[in-house]
């Protein structure tokens, strides 16, 4: 960590002295590091060192991960709230890229012997963002808070009470040794709320703060116009002096990620955590000013999978889930469907966590051997071919991880006489709904390692966490005494070496058992800027705060200016509309640009009898602002030919270079954004960088349709 | 040859046949074990040809269902169906398409790929995805602006044809494979047969030589011993050799008569084993998927041989079709196909030609099936045609995908037939109805029978032929037409009103027009009727103007002679209490003085009051006539005119120049009084006050403003501003009777304007006002 170790971190790493050692050392020595790629390589070349960090400016943020239903992550552990929330809430601990937990609001912590308490030092002149102090007496009420509402119950299930002996030393007191209560601390699980705000009597879960923090992390609140974005700034008061280097965050919300590229590729948004449009990487990919890490996401440790639900004949049978898994190709699922990019997960611990068992039974792609083992569990081919049929579930989201992935399966299985149906869901609720109810054959499934498996781990395999109604608990109905046996100790035990003991045994026999065909890790990215110093690259990544955050090299925008006939009085209103949009993306930022083009009154949109409105599009076609709404942003029109048949781009870009004074004229080339009739329009083109076009159109009524 | 002497002649003798008979085991056991060697690669080649062949048909399949679904968003899309039922579709193109690509990724990764297949697989990829990415765009678009839709629906129909195209060539690369394998199979077992054919005849070559040296080193002694030798030499092998049972040389030779009538038994079996090598050669024929053959050149087909597949392809055993038994080749071929089959052949025949063909034929279990053959001539060394030799395998599978497909589509019709509205597909040229669907027939009366091949003027269902050329010429100038409202005769003769969408429509590249008309007729009636309706509101309302202006007329006359003659005795009243004030003024006390003072006044203002009604009265009296009007000089008079009666006043006057109009001037100049000396009055106690006119636009139309500094007034009070004698003020604080500003509004709407004021309170008011230059 580039930050300053303290003595107090001395200290922490004496008491945890053996899980840290063993779990470094455990890094180093694992043989199946992701593979470097070159994007992982640029990822570690742009990393430069504190010295240089320079304060200022503001950072735009895209958000694929749908649209946040609070700012508050100690309610609920969703990414959309935990992105914007971890920046506004500061938490007890970090965490570095290698595991190790670092001062944040607790400047120095300890673990008593007996593992029965944790004191916490906090840092002293701390405030909330309405000027209040942060004291213990806050960090009792959140714990309190988290440990009563958040989704996680095993984080902090072991805590009797916090006691509060000054403002700032908090002792946590656990009833049983807790090995995973320091990441517990970690910025997603444990923000800081303010008890003065949040502790006055209101329901907690329908708080008006929730929507409009009240912070202790480094930026906070400004605004949250629903859809659209979030905005953040500077906390002048934060903490750590100096920081946060950034003087905005702006969120862009609920972004499909076609728009998301085309935002980033145009250096307007300059961050996109989660990312995992696989397709459209290549594009992103060709972009200089890009970075494309896979990491991040160690600590989420994200697997995708194919669960079975045991209760059901015939995936009751070991056999038929080994034949199952003898049928499925991991390796055409990763190297074709993921284009190489997802890491192989075999078991149900992430190969990035300390804790990874890299010995497991491999099941070859084989399907004379799926064939025999339904054979000898009693499923012999029928007439038809046929042995059995099942159903198979999905998440609706993420494609390349869930649906297409059950459309491979569904094809590999009959082959070995297994007829699949994949079912569909509208939404993720009720995919959520059927599994949670066992209603359910097989389904793909995507479920977080959390950390530490006694967080995302355990609750899938653990027989007491058979809990009907409720997704990402054990809705397999797995049950094996022995595993129960080995969660629990694992859940109380402290000396690393044991632990990792312990969870071998557990991941080499579930393996053995298959309640669950592992698949990959979901190969998320956090797509970045070149010029950003410091980027998010811890195990927690962008779900941590961006407060070392700085702009090495702020993104610079060449435009070009309108030339000689750049003249706004132009008379033909398609020119002088084109001209003044290009004026007006010059002088404001986009996000504002593009609200006043889309406001009818500011005069660049009639969608009455002329249709006159304009468009803007990247060199190789891709569409970043159309204010009719008639293309939608991201949207590739390269592909696009007139009624004629002739091919439009090149039309648009020609056009663009020469920026007459006069608009052009085209007949059948493109429908008006109302009627979508398709008549003779005037256009006018210009560049507003020199990979930029923007054009503005309209119909030409005395040359209409009515011919 | 000296150590032959020493062994006894019936070791020679035996010498002969054992080597024959071991040559010959060993050759056969060689064959057989070659043949099913081979048999079993070829298979193996062979099934992986046809699983590729098959998976390729799949994928092109499936990229056809993609692509069909493309067009069906499109034309329901087009028909304006509810988005729920297009959704489904789109879902399942999505999975289609995910199904493509795990097609294209088992090609890819998981068969052993030759050169030539590679080479095709990755020049698939690029048209793949394109074709992929123009399809979820196409029916994206379509459901978001159809007009964009349609174009990527264009292009994804080239990409789709550079697809097909990449599809082709790695069908035919397969199959060419196939061909060859199966050529190769041919040639590999011809030249093994003949090659245990010329080592067959080798070793009895060889074994004809060793006999024939063993029989030397026999008959010299035989020959130097006894005539009776000879003879029983020259004597009938079956004979009973009696002497064989002697322990000399003629015992040795009765024996070795013996040993030859054995030999030639042997011989006999050396024979069977040659065909049982046949027999197995036979086997591998048997074995392949499909029906080898050898035929005469005869209509009836005569067999001369069929292999084993012969069963498994026409049902009957080879020996029911072996020259005709039970039943001639040529009854299986279904009837149709007969005559082309037997002119095909004898037309490659002539050409010295292989041929290829494809029929049904109906099998012993009255099944039938498609399958496709493929033969030649087999001509003897002078170029005599001997027979036909050939290959039949079953395609029906093939054939079935192709009428899946074809069902395919007719889902896609389904939703075409079906359809309330009337949807017909026509020749652009003539109108020549190629598809009609139920809501055609539903609506016009016109059958499927009535119309299919006729054109639509021959049915006459234009009412106006000049709307269809109307309909072509649009389509002809953008390809469809949206709304065209014509109207139709029908079977029975009524005719009604139809709004029609159109697009064009490319059949066997021939223009054709794929139209849908919905019956508007009720709507246009119920139009019809509530147009006659709404005339008959407005002559009522004007037979209740008319009555009102009659009535009003009578009230103006009422009013104005009402006021008229009112005038006199009140002008009577002021003219007495005057008189008696004149002269008697100095015998009335205080009082009366102030009673009389008041019956004056109240005596004048009735009369102002009365003079105001006169005037109202006279402007909806007065004959109108516009001209045009200078504006600002008529305002600079009145300001002149306001000045001169009140000069201790002091008003700035700001009047913009050359403003001016057209209108009635005398109502104009009583308006404009109005209006500037209200201005004048209620700027009283501003100093210095402030009144402007001038000229401005709203909404596009000139008006006019009085503008003043004054007092201004409420705006909660605007709505009685141009009410008779209302007054917002006190008539202690300004003078007037509240007539003025109805005058000003009688006068506007007079001139089809209108007039309207602002204010606020203690910072004046604007009055502004447009007329209607003509009326």
């Amino acid at each position: 960590m580039r930050m300053k170790r303290t003595i107090a971190t001395l200290f922490s790493a004496l008491v945890l002295l053996v899980f840290l050692v063993d779990c470094t050392a455990a890094d180093k020595q694992r043989p199946d590091q992701p593979p470097v790629t070159p994007d992982f390589q640029t990822a570690l070349a742009t990393e430069v060192v504190e010295s240089e960090a320079q304060p200022g400016g503001s950072l735009v943020i895209t958000f694929g991960v749908g649209e946040p239903r609070h700012f508050n992550p100690a309610l609920a552990s969703g990414s959309a709230t935990i992105i914007p929330g971890v920046q506004i809430f500061a938490s007890p601990l970090r965490y570095d890229e290698n595991w190790n937990p670092q001062p944040y609001l607790a400047k120095s912590w300890e673990v008593a012997e007996d593992g029965l308490s944790v004191t916490l030092h906090l840092v002293e002149g701390a405030t909330f963002h309405d000027g209040e102090a942060i004291t213990s007496e806050d960090v009792a009420f959140s714990i309190q808070i988290v440990q009563q509402y958040h989704p996680f119950k095993t984080m902090f299930a072991p805590v009797t009470g916090v006691d509060t002996p000054d403002p700032y030393t908090a002792i946590v007191r656990l009833s049983r040794p807790h090995p995973a209560i320091l990441l517990a601390m970690s910025p997603p699980f444990l923000p800081i709320l303010p008890k003065h705000i949040y502790g006055d009597g209101q329901d907690i879960l329908t708080h008006p703060a929730n929507l409009k923090p009240v912070g202790s992390g480094p930026f906070k609140f400004v605004s949250y116009e629903p859809g659209k974005r979030i905005i953040l700034e500077r906390y002048e008061n934060y903490f750590i002096p100096g920081r946060p280097y950034l003087d905005r965050l702006e969120f862009w919300i609920d972004a499909d990620p076609a728009s998301q590229a085309v935002d980033l590729r145009r250096q307007v948004a300059h961050l996109a955590p989660d990312y995992i449009n696989l397709p459209g990487l290549d594009y992103l990919r060709e972009q200089d000013h890009l970075v494309i890490a896979p990491r991040g996401y160690e600590a989420i440790g994200p697997i995708n999978w194919l669960a079975f639900n045991l209760l059901r004949q015939p995936l009751n049978d070991v056999r038929v889930r080994q034949a199952i898994a003898h049928a499925i190709d991991p390796d055409f699922i990763l190297q074709y469907l993921h284009e190489g990019l997802s890491q192989r997960a075999p078991g149900p611990i992430t190969p990035d966590s300390p804790f990874f068992e890299p010995d497991l039974p491999d099941y070859a792609y084989d399907l004379q051997k799926a064939t025999q083992l339904l054979d000898e569990a009693g499923y012999p081919l029928q007439e038809d071919g046929v042995r059995f049929a099942l159903t198979l579930d999905y998440i609706p989201i993420t494609p390349s991880q869930q649906h297409d992935v059950a459309t491979y399966i569904q094809h590999q299985l009959k082959e070995v006489g297994i007829v699949v149906q994949v079912r569909d869901s509208d939404s993720f609720p009720e995919w959520a709904k059927r599994i949670g109810d066992w209603d359910f054959d097989m389904t793909m499934d995507v479920v977080f390692n959390w950390g530490d498996p006694v967080i995302g781990v355990h609750r899938t395999y653990i027989s007491d966490n058979i809990r009907r109604g409720v997704v990402w608990s054990n809705t397999q109905n797995y049950s094996n005494p022995r595993i129960d046996e080995i969660l629990t100790q694992a859940a109380v035990e402290l000396d690393f070496g044991k632990r990792k003991a312990l969870y071998s045994e557990f991941q080499k026999i579930v393996t053995q058992e298959l309640p669950v065909l592992w698949i990959n890790v979901v190969p998320y990215r956090t797509i970045y800027h070149r010029g950003l110093g410091n980027p998010p690259l811890t195990i927690w990544g962008v779900h941590s705060p961006l407060d070392e955050v700085y702009w090495r090299q702020p993104p610079q925008k060449k435009f070009i200016t309108p030339s000689a006939i750049a003249d706004k009085t132009a008379l033909d209103p398609v020119v002088r509309t084109g001209v003044r949009a290009i004026q007006l993306l010059q002088d404001q930022d986009f996000y504002t640009a593009r609200q006043q083009l889309q406001d009818p009154t500011q005069d660049f949109l009639e969608l009455g009898k002329s249709g006159r409105h304009v468009i803007g599009f990247t060199r190789e076609g891709r569409v970043f602002l159309d204010n009719s709404g008639q293309l939608q942003a991201g949207m590739n029109i390269s592909i696009l030919l007139d009624m004629v048949g002739n091919p439009v781009l090149p039309i648009l870009i020609e056009s663009a270079q020469q920026a007459g004074t006069e608009a052009i004229h085209m007949d059948r080339f493109w429908p008006h954004p109302t009627t979508q009739q398709v008549g003779a329009i005037s256009i006018w083109c210009g560049l507003l960088t020199r990979e930029e076009i923007v054009c503005a159109l309209a119909w030409d009524e005395a040359e209409g349709v009515g011919k | 040859m000296k150590f032959l002497q020493n062994v006894p002649i019936r070791v020679k003798v035996l010498l002969a046949p054992i080597l024959l008979v071991a040559g010959l085991l060993i050759l056969a056991l060689l064959g057989v074990y070659g043949l099913t060697q081979q048999n079993a690669t070829l298979e193996s080649i062979r099934e992986d040809m046809i699983v590729r062949i098959r998976a390729v048909d799949d994928f092109a399949l499936l990229s056809e269902e993609v692509q069909s679904d493309v067009f069906q968003i499109a034309v329901l899309q087009s028909m304006n169906l509810p988005v729920e039922n297009i959704l489904p579709i789109q879902e399942r193109l999505e999975t289609r398409l995910n199904k493509l690509n795990i097609l294209y990724g088992q090609m890819l990764i998981h068969w052993d790929l030759d050169a030539g297949e590679k080479e095709h697989l990755v020049q698939i990829e690029e048209p793949l995805d394109t074709f992929q990415q123009h399809a979820v765009q196409a029916a994206r678009m379509v459901l978001n602006n159809q007009a964009l839709g349609v174009q990527l629906v264009r292009s994804s129909t080239i990409s789709f044809g550079k697809l097909q195209a990449a599809l082709d060539e790695l069908r035919d690369h397969e199959e060419t494979r196939i061909s060859q394998a199966n050529q190769s199979a041919r040639q590999r077992a011809q030249s093994l047969t003949s090659w245990i054919g010329v080592t067959i005849i080798g070793i009895l070559l060889v074994a004809g030589l060793t006999a024939l040296i063993s029989t030397r080193l026999i008959t010299r002694p035989i020959r130097a011993m006894t005539e009776l030798m000879t003879r029983l030499a020259a004597g009938d092998l079956d004979i009973e050799v009696a002497e064989r049972g002697r322990q000399d040389e003629i015992g040795t030779m009765a024996r070795a008569v013996e040993v030859f009538r054995k030999n030639a038994l042997e011989k006999e079996t050396a024979e069977m084993a040659l065909q049982e090598s046949r027999r197995a050669l036979e086997t591998l024929l048997g074995n392949l998927p499909g029906m080898a053959y050898r035929c005469d050149n005869d209509p009836d087909w005569p067999m001369r041989f069929v292999s084993q597949g012969c069963l498994a392809l026409t049902g009957y055993p080879p020996a029911d079709l072996l020259d005709n038994a039970r039943v001639a080749y040529a009854q299986l071929i279904h009837p149709d196909d007969r005559e082309g089959i037997w002119e095909n052949v004898q037309a490659s025949l002539e050409k010295n030609h292989f041929f290829e063909l494809t029929y049904r034929i109906r099998t012993a279990n009255n099944e039938e099936k498609w399958v496709w053959e493929r033969g030649e001539g087999v001509f003897s060394g002078d170029g005599e045609l001997v027979a036909l030799e050939g290959f039949i395998i079953d395609i029906t599978e093939r054939k079935r995908a192709e009428v899946a497909l074809k069902k395919s589509e007719e889902r896609f019709r389904a939703a075409f037939r079906t359809s309330p509205d009337s949807i017909n597909i026509n020749r652009l040229e003539d109108g020549l109805y190629v598809d009609i669907n139920e809501g055609f027939t539903a609506i016009t009366g016109y059958t499927r029978e009535d119309t299919l091949g006729i054109p639509s003027t021959d049915i006459n269902i234009w009412e106006d032929p000049e709307d269809r050329a109307r309909l072509v010429a649009e389509l002809t100038a953008q390809g469809f037409v949206n709304n065209l409202e014509a109207r139709f005769r029908m079977k029975d003769g009524h005719v009604i009103t139809g709004l029609m969408s159109a697009k064009i429509l490319m059949l066997d590249d021939v223009p054709h027009v794929l139209s849908i008309t919905r019956d508007i007729e009720e709507l246009k009636q119920a139009r019809m009727a509530l147009q006659k309706y709404s005339e008959r509101l407005e002559e009522m309302v004007e037979a209740r103007t008319a009555d009102l202006v009659v009535a009003n007329k009578e009230l103006e006359a009422f009013s104005y002679s009402v006021a008229h003659d009112l005038r006199s005795p009140l002008r009577g009243i002021d003219g007495w209490s005057h008189a008696l004030l004149e002269e008697y003024g100095d015998q009335l006390d205080e009082q009366a003085h102030q009673y009389l003072d008041r019956v004056r006044s109240q005596a004048q203002i009735m009369g102002h009051l009365i003079d105001d009604l006169l005037a109202l009265a006279r402007i909806n009296r007065h004959q109108m006539r516009r001209q045009p009007i200078d504006l600002t000089a008529l305002v600079q008079s009145i300001a002149a005119h306001l000045q001169e009666e009140q000069p201790q006043r002091q008003v700035e006057f700001v009047i913009q120049e050359g403003v001016t109009t057209q209108g009635d001037a005398y109502l104009l100049e009583i308006a404009l009084t109005h209006l500037l000396s209200n201005a004048f009055k209620f700027s009283g106690p501003h100093s210095p006050a402030r009144i402007e006119f001038g000229q401005t636009s709203v909404e596009g139309q000139p008006a006019y403003f009085v503008c003043d500094n004054g007092v201004g007034f409420d705006m909660a009070h605007v709505s009685k501003l141009f009410g008779a004698f209302q007054r917002l003020h006190a008539p202690t604080e300004f003078p007037g009777t509240g007539i003025g500003l109805t005058i000003v509004q009688r006068i506007v709407y007079r001139h089809g304007g209108r007039v309207w004021a602002e204010a606020d309170p203690g910072h004046g008011a604007t009055f502004r006002f447009t007329l209607k230059e003509e009326a």
